[in-house]
């Protein structure tokens, strides 16, 4: 693996989210090469990362495969599925 | 109303990490709830809830000083509980309630190393009767502008998004912002469904919501990433039982099929 590419990805690491960030462009982007990666990874580290746990998290479940709705539609969807609570006995 | 010694010692560390005038009036009724790990993962386990809730924080994860560097850790950590501070006295502006607990998550690069993540971050509720739609309306200009700043923003503790769960609909969800940059609170319409239960959290459990106050964490709950210093453990000689140790943990998952 390249040296430039490594260093990269030490970078990614610096910022909780980052690298994520970056396996989930490659993902999407269906970069192989490491010239697509490298592009890739400098594409990121030009962008803006909060840092945050709720950012890397989406990120996290966009590897793994979980879409993005719009908020509308899915206020929209759920008022039917959800079940009457249970009221307790007393 | 009787309440215990420990109540009222935790009421005043509230009083006195806030540094809200009255936050314990408004903190009054999330008491037992701030102290209860059950009554905390119970806003999120049962597919059908009471009241909406989010988990939000003010934290950044990286804060740059003025000439581009990032914070020293402890200065970062000064600065992000400062705009949590702000956070709490917006939410208080907005009549909803709130308690402490700490947000966490893990990830790995390909090369197994493991990084940790954890905030201080607020439970978020509305007190009384609030519109779903305007319990999210405040919460994306929480998001925005979550220190309540002058100006049109992005402010330096705009937030990339927040957990929330409505009684509207099993699934709690991530809300987020479109592309690289907020503009407004108009840009957090994106969500990504996070599961329809919550359960204890495991060691595989990579993200993962801490309780700041009540009994610390059980074993089980635990991993070798755990330092004694991180954010949310008690610090030692503040009198506060469970020095350097974690508090409870939950986890917002899928229910498993039967």
């Amino acid at each position: 693996m390249s040296q430039r590419l490594e260093e990269l990805k030490a970078e990614l690491g610096k910022v909780f989210g980052r690298y994520a960030k970056w396996q989930l462009r490659c993902k999407e982007q269906n970069a192989r090469t490491e010239a697509e990666q490298i592009k890739l990874a400098e594409e990121v580290l030009a962008e803006p990362c909060t840092g945050t746990v709720a950012e890397a998290r989406t990120h996290s479940l966009g590897l793994q495969g979980v879409k993005t709705i719009e908020l509308k539609d899915f206020l929209g969807r759920g008022t039917a599925k959800v079940p009457a609570k249970r009221r307790r006995r007393r | 109303m009787r309440t215990s010694f420990k109540d009222f010692a935790a009421r005043r560390e509230l009083a006195q990490a806030t540094g809200v005038a009255g936050a314990h009036g408004g903190a009054f009724n999330e008491m037992a709830a701030r102290r209860s790990f059950k009554r905390s993962m119970g806003k999120f386990e049962p597919q059908a809830i009471d009241k909406a809730v989010a988990i939000i924080t003010a934290w950044r994860g990286e804060l740059l000083d003025p000439a581009g560097q990032p914070y020293l850790e402890a200065v970062r950590r000064r600065l992000n509980d400062k705009a949590n501070r702000n956070l709490i006295a917006n939410i208080q502006r907005r009549g909803l309630s709130y308690y402490p607990v700490v947000g966490a998550g893990q990830e790995a690069n390909d090369q197994g190393v493991f990084s940790v993540n954890k905030e201080n971050s607020l439970v978020v509720q509305p007190i009384g009767n609030l519109n779903e739609m305007d319990f999210i309306e405040s919460i994306q200009q929480l998001l925005f502008n979550p220190t309540g700043e002058v100006g049109p923003g992005p402010f330096p503790h705009t937030q990339w998004g927040v957990t929330i769960k409505l009684p509207s609909n099993p699934q709690a969800f991530l809300l987020y912002h479109s592309g690289n940059a907020p503009t407004g609170p108009q840009d957090y319409t994106q969500v990504k469904p996070l599961g329809d239960t919550a359960e204890s959290r495991l060691p595989h459990d990579w993200y993962y919501t801490q309780m700041k106050y009540g009994p610390r964490a059980e074993p089980a709950m635990m991993d070798p990433l755990d330092q004694p210093g991180d954010v949310g453990n008690p610090c030692p000689g503040t009198g506060k039982p469970g020095a350097r140790l974690p508090g409870n943990r939950f986890t917002i998952k899928n229910r498993s099929q039967p």
